[in-house]
């Protein structure tokens, strides 16, 4: 009986969306019958030329044209705009009309109360470290604000201008800011859909309960742990809560007007240029620049480790979707490794299609996942296939360029496929037969 | 009220003249006993005075190693320096200080600061036995005290200089925002805090280095403990928590005398949740919204065990270097009694032995709060300069916590022989109650003196006198014993420093030594790199079980790796070598550094140090960054 509903085949589609994600995972059964389950769909800067929203209309039409207009599964991954901005607008219109059966989330992203279901404990931390990424938002837009004010100021006799390589630094904050924030849209089309009990806000362990949606498929929910799971992260984001609070007291309550003033009384101000100052006031301008920047990409950081990470299990292939997932989620994951006839480590060492995590970047594929695949080869056994969804050239530079050169280096010798090799308006199809 | 003595400029500030008269003696300086929201019986701002040695100082103030520049990022402001002129007139009283703060005049906040961190210098120079420079060139680091709009204050090497910000803290009722606003440059704790990282990056460049996660930790902590011990060590805040503390008699009334019986001192004390440690937490937590730091609540609520310790690669270096805070707390207190059991004892004449135990005294005794409060200070002053000295007495990279017990026991051995309050028996226990046990197993847990097999150092062509001060001189006695020292043959090696100190003991004793640190640095390692270090250190047929061994295919394949090592060199007023305090580039310990950094990907070494120290405290507040 379990037998016959078992899908007999899988097949994913990934389309090109630049620097994004968009997977729709199509599993077919004995009868004919398909169930369709989309993971992500969003871009940061989308392939050619094209408008972001114009791609990702097209994206969205291609997608209801496969799933005949009805979507089973959709993953939301985590709150970055090259994950769920395809969710508003024109593409947000047609994704709404498939009206998903289910809509997966991470556990940070459940609106209004502690979720249900948690243990009596540790609702408190949990809300407190949701209010905390919710109030580094609120900072974000602080920041953003503060910026353009400062762009409005005219130049001062007194002091000198900022030099080039300021402005530089703060136009790619404000770009990271900018992937930080504008999604509120997005954010709550996916709530919406999720009325009626179809929202499910996961972390690792949760069941997503689609046994009748997707008969025969297993999903595991690896990522990412609550606090409760990971007790070593408990103190981190009570200061976490806290550092956010005071910033944002401080940052919204900065003067409404335009003038940034001094905070002593003017007899106090010296107006001269002091040439022995100089360095020091530059340094501190780079300081002060830096700040803000490791402002915006802890809390990007952050958001990226909130990512759901997925195993997929049909028979005896299996799928890993790890979303962003950074370094520290992995270090979580990796404790299943450290369990002897774990089922999940089983499936993670002979996962055959891995997609590539964060777009490539140098610190969401970790070196231990990488060693254990590896050591398949002693076997004769292959490497998974992977999947890299990516735009080169958009995101940092040199060793820290996404994709980076290292892990590229890696998966150029297993089976890769990247949307950077697609057309732009491509889409990289595979199925997998189940034996 | 407490006038500087001997500022000669004082009455000129004509910036041409040479001060007239000798300059003699010390400053002292009025400042800010905590925080401002630290009150006294009266509701003032609590203030305390502070003494630093005499120097010239300029507008700002400027001295010979500081420099006041109070620029604000945020606002894009530069704020007029403290007139000289104004420094002694104005603000040199406790009082005339305190109302310049209240009247929210940004000198009074540049003195605070210029004072403050001349005194933690101060501190160390005096436990030092010399003149501390800073981890880079320029003679002066600069202080900014109010250099942006931030929750955050940092030492930054690049920028030579120590930050503090400035914020809003959350509105209460109507405020206004000049009521909010909040100085990290008025936080005693916090200036003492990041001077002492400054200082420790002077004495000990390569601290810094990605190492275990013990050396981050002991930066963090070390930087923690000075600033409680600073706090500790200040007669009007001990006063003033054992009002708030222990005020209350039985009869719920106030007691007019400023006596308690001693059981009650004691036990305040010793205690466990109402003791003295944490009524002083609860009443800087209080404080918490001027931005003070956690340390001492987050230490003393510790559990006293060794689960944190060993399983340290779980935690980052800040929470790991409460460990060592706890330690030193609880040494702390303990001293603290004992001292006070010892003088009362004298006092009563009726100490009853129990066998062992640290007398106690029948009957009750009242005891003065003014002395209670006078052996605190002492013991806080005492335990300072004693984790000072020991800085002096470890390897020069890839410390842990052990070595710095090791450190400790050494350096107060040798300025302290005689240890009648029981300083190093109580550092050892609590020490081990954390179960960090001392590195060395020689006898009292002290540094091996000499070198292994009686070897010897010989120098033929040397000159004892230059030994003393030229790192190119005592390169040639290394180069010339690099066998004895068990040096590694054709690795990198660099003398960082030779530093002749006199030191002054508790009984006046004076000791003179010079403190020598190299290191051996080897970048970009491979296999065959290994390899070669580890034949070397086989042939040098010592301890083979501490050897470096070669580390596994993960950490070697497709990329190299940095190794340091080093040792520090102790001489004695005649050049002879009293110790030779080491973590070889070869030694095992080298495989423990290498397995934790390769998950934390900091194999290649120093590529971002821009800057470390800020974004250390930025990632403490941040979820998950590391």
């Amino acid at each position: 009986m379990a037998r016959r509903k078992r899908p007999v085949s899988v097949s994913i589609h990934m389309y090109n969306v630049g620097f994004g994600d968009c997977f729709l995972l199509e599993f077919a059964y004995r009868d004919a019958a398909t169930r369709w389950m989309l993971i992500d769909c969003g871009t940061f800067r989308a392939p050619g030329d094209v408008r972001e929203s114009d791609h990702l209309a097209a994206v969205a039409a291609d997608v209801a044209r496969r799933c005949n207009s009805r979507l089973d599964v959709l993953v939301a991954t985590h709150r970055h705009a090259d994950h769920i901005c395809g969710f508003k607008g024109k593409s947000g219109d047609i994704f709404a009309a498939l009206e998903p059966k289910r809509v997966l989330q991470p556990w940070t992203e459940e609106p209004g109360a502690p979720p249900a279901g948690l243990p009596e404990s540790s609702p408190a931390d949990s809300a407190m470290a949701r209010r905390g990424l919710a109030t580094g938002q609120l900072v974000i837009d602080a920041i953003l604000e503060r910026m353009a004010r400062r762009e409005a100021l005219p130049d001062r006799d007194d002091i000198r201008p900022l030099s080039a390589s300021h402005l530089g630094d703060l136009a790619e904050i404000a770009r990271i800011a900018s992937l930080n924030i504008s999604n509120k849209e997005a954010v709550e089309t996916l709530a919406r859909l999720g009325l009626d009990g179809r929202a499910r806000y996961l972390k690792a362990g949760d069941d997503p309960e689609l046994n009748d949606i997707l008969p025969g498929v297993r999903i595991d929910v690896l990522g990412p742990p609550d606090l409760e799971q990971w007790p070593e992260i408990r103190k981190q984001v009570a200061n976490h809560e806290e550092f956010w609070l005071r910033m944002a007291d401080a940052l919204q309550s900065a003067d409404p007007d335009l003038e940034r003033r001094p905070i002593f009384d003017e007899q106090y101000v010296d107006r001269g240029r002091r040439a022995w100052h100089g360095w020091i006031i530059d340094r501190m301008r780079d300081a002060d620049i830096e700040t803000t920047m490791a402002l915006v990409t802890s809390l990007d950081k952050a958001l990226n480790n909130t990512s759901l990470v997925l195993l997929v299990t049909v028979g005896k292939k299996s799928f890993l979707f790890p979303g962003d997932a950074q370094i520290e989620s992995w270090n979580f994951i990796r404790k299943h490794l450290d369990r002897k006839r774990s089922r999940i480590a089983n499936a993670i060492r002979n996962c055959d299609v891995y997609k590539v995590g964060h777009h490539g970047s140098r610190n969401a594929t970790p070196k231990f996942l990488w060693k254990l695949w590896e050591a398949r080869r002693a076997d004769g056994r292959a490497m998974p296939i992977s999947l890299l969804s990516t735009r080169g050239g958009v995101h940092g530079s040199g060793d820290h360029a996404v994709p980076s050169p290292n892990l590229m280096g890696v998966l150029s010798e297993t089976e890769l496929h990247s949307t950077e090799a697609l057309p732009a308006t491509g889409v990289h199809s595979m199925t997998i037969e189940i034996a | 009220m407490i006038p500087p003595r001997a500022t000669p400029r004082s009455k000129k500030p004509a910036k041409t003249e040479t001060p007239a008269g000798p300059p003699t003696g010390f400053h002292i300086f009025p400042i800010v006993a905590q925080d401002p929201t630290i009150r006294d019986e009266h509701g003032k701002i609590l203030m305390t005075t502070v003494r630093i040695p005499h120097a010239l100082l300029e507008d700002g103030p400027r001295s010979h190693r500081f420099e006041v520049v109070d620029y604000d990022a945020t606002s894009d402001t530069l704020y007029k320096p403290a007139p000289c002129a104004e420094i002694e007139k104005k603000y040199g009283s406790v009082d005339g200080l305190r109302d310049a703060i209240l009247a929210n005049d940004p000198h009074a906040h540049q003195i605070n600061v210029f004072a403050t961190a001349s005194s933690v210098l101060f501190e160390f120079e005096r436990a030092l036995g010399r003149q501390v420079e800073w981890g880079f060139e320029s003679h002066q680091i600069r202080l900014l005290p109010h250099a942006a709009e931030i929750a955050n204050a940092y030492y930054s090497r690049r920028d030579e200089c120590l930050a503090f910000g400035h914020f809003l803290r959350k509105r209460v009722n109507d405020e206004s925002d000049r009521d909010r606003r909040v100085f990290l440059c008025l936080s005693r704790d916090i200036i003492t805090h990041e001077t002492t990282h400054a200082i420790l990056d002077g004495m000990r460049g390569s601290f810094t280095r990605p190492s275990s996660v013990d050396q981050g930790a002991f930066h963090e902590g070390f930087a923690d403990i000075v600033a409680l011990l600073s706090v500790l060590k200040s007669e009007e805040m001990i006063r003033q928590s054992f009002r708030t503390g222990i005020r209350a008699t039985p009869e719920g009334e106030a007691p007019t005398q400023p006596v308690f019986p001693l059981d009650k001192v004691l036990e305040f004390i010793e205690g466990g949740k109402n003791s003295y440690l944490y009524k002083l937490a609860e009443q800087l937590g209080q404080a918490r919204s001027s931005g003070s730091r956690a340390a001492l609540r987050e230490s003393i609520a510790l559990p006293r065990d060794e689960s944190r310790y060993r399983n340290k690669n779980y935690y980052l270096p800040h929470d790991l270097g409460e460990v060592l805070v706890a330690v030193i707390l609880h040494s702390f207190t303990e001293v603290w009694a004992n001292r006070i059991r010892a003088k009362t004892g004298k006092a009563a004449g009726s100490v009853v032995d129990r066998g062992g135990k640290p007398p106690v005294l029948g009957g009750a005794v009242n005891v003065d709060i003014g002395r209670v409060a006078e052996e605190g200070a002492k013991a806080a002053q005492h335990l300072l300069s004693l984790l000072i000295r020991a800085i002096d007495y470890l390897p020069p990279v890839h410390i842990d916590f052990r070595d710095f017990l090791s450190a400790i026991l050494t350096a107060d051995t040798e300025i302290c022989p005689d240890d009648s309050f029981g300083y190093r028996d109580t550092i050892l226990r609590q020490f081990e109650t954390f179960g960090i046990k001392a590195s060395s197993d020689e006898r009292n847990h002290v540094w091996r003196s000499g070198l292994v097999d009686g070897r010897e150092i010989r120098f033929r062509l040397g000159n004892v006198e230059e030994n003393r001060w030229s790192k190119g001189a005592m390169f040639r006695l290394i180069w010339e014993n690099q066998y004895a020292l068990a040096l590694v043959p054709r690795i990198y090696t660099q003398v960082n420093s030779v530093r002749p100190c006199w030191r002054v003991g508790p009984d006046g004793y004076i000791l003179r030594e010079t403190v020598v640190e190299y290191v051996q640095i080897l970048k970009n390692a491979d296999r065959d790199d290994l390899q070669y270090i580890i034949d070397c250190a086989a042939k040098s047929g010592r301890d083979p079980e501490r050897n470096l061994v070669m580390p596994g295919n993960h950490i070697l394949d497709r990329q190299t790796v940095d190794l340091a090592g080093g040792g520090t060199l102790i001489f004695d007023e005649f050049g002879t070598l009293k110790y030779h305090i080491h973590n070889r580039i070869s030694s095992s310990r080298q495989n423990g550094v290498l397995e934790y950094l390769w998950p934390r990907d900091q194999l290649g070494g120093e590529r971002r140090e821009s800057r470390r120290a800020l974004n250390a405290h930025l990632a403490r507040a941040g979820l998950f960054t590391g």
